[in-house]
């Protein structure tokens, strides 16, 4: 199985994935990163995903240095982040981790500027079959239960198109 | 509320206001806001498609 070796994340894809029983999808990253906005986010207000990041082997909740907590709250006064999306963004810079996954469109924008890859649930999910960790039919599942149960906001179309993209591809 | 200046054509003012004749709408300011609204749905959804078209790149093409 190919995985990925590191990445940082805010709250939006494991609570995506958790609210559809496919949290194990996160598996795909060796370590995942989240800063204490997130960890806080998700377990302290007891959302969807909590049981799954305490427990999980493949996250680490890591600190933000002084100089990365100043720089999450410009950011979030800044451009209007959460300060799940901020922290993380901060720390993506400080531990130096390009890959950074947020389904929100403005942590997207303000992370592709900060010199981050982002990208968002949808895009783990293919990756994780591409990586041989989901099988196709189960991929196609994942996607239409996002659609269809999650709070991922997607519109009928793009569903549709990333069915049929996932279809096309070998696997 | 906040005014911000804008130049409008002659042609488009004339249409704004022959809407509002109609009833359409109340005046020429809530035709501009409703417009201004439609916009920024029109365009978030446009970066709602470029982001997940990306990701299906990433996904299934991309390197990391």
């Amino acid at each position: 199985m190919e995985r990925i070796e590191k990445a940082v994340a805010d709250a939006g894809p494991l609570i995506h994935l958790a609210q559809i029983n496919s949290f194990d999808v996160v598996g795909i990253i060796k370590t995942l990163v989240i800063p204490p906005a997130v960890f806080d986010e998700i377990c302290v207000h007891d959302l969807p995903g909590q049981k799954e990041v305490r427990t999980s082997p493949f996250i680490t909740v890591k600190s933000l240095e002084a100089r990365a907590k100043d720089a999450a709250k410009v950011l979030a006064v800044e451009y209007d982040l959460g300060l799940g999306e901020a922290e993380a963004i901060a720390l993506a810079k400080q531990e130096q981790i390009r890959l950074f996954l947020t389904d929100d469109l403005a942590a997207r924008f303000v992370a592709h500027r900060a010199g981050l890859e982002p990208h968002g649930t949808v895009g783990l999910v293919i990756r994780a079959f591409r990586g041989g960790m989901v099988t196709k039919e189960r991929a196609l599942r994942i996607i239409d239960d996002l659609y269809k149960k999650s709070s991922l906001f997607l519109t009928a179309d793009l569903a549709k198109y990333i069915i049929q993209e996932i279809n096309k591809a070998k696997g | 509320m906040e005014t911000i200046p804008a130049k409008v054509t002659e042609k488009l003012v004339m249409e704004i206001d022959e809407l509002v004749k109609e009833g359409w709408y109340a005046n020429r300011s809530e035709f501009i806001r409703a417009a201004i609204r439609e916009m920024i749905k029109r365009t978030k959804l446009e970066m709602l498609e470029e982001a997940i078209k990306e990701d299906v790149r990433w996904g299934l093409h991309g390197e990391n």
